[in-house]
């Protein structure tokens, strides 16, 4: 489990775990009023022991993996490769006390929902909150005339 | 069914954890099985969206002095295996929805967004949550028009050097 501290990697690599296991994946968010906390996090839902039976079997590639940057691959000491991957694999979390990160957490969201419904290879360019208000209403227009 | 309801309040031990994400895939698998389409196995209710939003809501307000809101997203058929295999090999097309989960440690509540439904659904879950999520702190006035500029500066320098420091920005947690 690893805390991402940029917003942006962690929506990248969120993406690609559910791309890669949109099955088993899940997105949860965790808010405490008290606190002033909300914290995000993607998993696959599987223990590292997967990962690393995959690993060994050659059915991950890390060559092709987004975002498996040169840093890691060049790593001397294999263990640790392998414990990078693993925690970029199976759960990634984000945890913050801002309020504009509520703001972009609307955004992933609303990306989520789409992938969630549509499937993992869809369309999310347009997945925001005011484009999809503005295709609700034009559809509900549709629907009156029948 | 107990320990699900039990372990939602210890979500920092990794291990209850654990238990809870594997109760709560069988509570998704029982859906099936259920004899009462709206009564699920672990004590979960599954509601239509707007029904959820409501209860969603007074489960904010009522978590404001103590506790926490859980809200997961996930893909679901809303089949069991069993069903699903049997699509499967019969080459039926498996209609998928995005199940959608909130708890506040005691009770579950729960729907599921069908494709026509979810951006609807979407734009009142985002009311809920700007309504109900204002204890995050709002950056200052004078700290904004500071870092503005310079935040900028650094937001695209962190996206032409970030395959150099990808990793720098991992943290492992305990």
């Amino acid at each position: 489990m690893v805390y991402i501290e940029s917003w942006d990697e962690f929506v990248d690599r969120s993406l690609q775990l559910f791309r890669a296991d949109p099955q088993s994946s899940r997105y949860v968010m965790k808010y405490r009023h008290c606190d002033g906390k909300l914290v995000l996090k993607v998993t696959d839902n599987r223990e590292m022991t997967t990962h690393i039976d995959r690993f060994y079997d050659g059915a991950i590639d890390l060559k092709d993996m987004f975002f498996i940057t040169s840093d890691v691959l060049d790593m001397k000491g294999h263990f640790d490769k392998l414990l990078v991957i693993m925690l970029l694999l199976s759960c990634l979390k984000f945890k913050t006390d801002q309020a504009q990160d509520a703001k972009k957490m609307e955004k992933l969201n609303n990306i989520f929902f789409t992938l969630m419904v549509r499937g993992p290879d869809a369309d999310i360019s347009e997945a925001s909150s005011k484009e999809q208000m503005e295709q609700q209403a034009s559809k509900k227009g549709r629907g009156r005339r029948q | 069914m107990e320990e699900l309801v039990r372990s939602r309040g210890t979500s920092h031990r990794s291990k209850s954890s654990h238990r809870r994400v594997v109760e709560a895939d069988r509570v998704e698998e029982s859906w099936c099985q259920a004899a009462d389409p709206f009564e699920q196995a672990a004590g979960q209710v599954l509601l239509q969206p707007d029904p959820f939003l409501n209860e969603l809501t007074s489960m904010f307000e009522r978590s404001t002095e103590k506790g926490s809101i859980w809200v997961t997203l996930k893909r679901s058929s809303m089949k069991c295996k069993a069903t699903r295999n049997k699509m499967e090999t019969s080459g039926q097309p498996i209609e998928y929805r995005c199940l959608v989960r909130a708890t506040d440690g005691k009770k579950t509540i729960s729907t599921s967004l069908s494709a026509k439904e979810y951006q609807k659904f979407q734009a009142s879950y985002a009311t809920v949550l700007k309504a109900h999520m204002n204890a995050l702190k709002k950056r200052e006035r004078k700290d904004r028009k500071k870092t503005v500029e310079p935040e900028k500066k650094q937001d695209s320098s962190k996206s032409n050097s970030s395959k150099k420091r990808a990793l720098s920005t991992l943290k492992p947690s305990k």
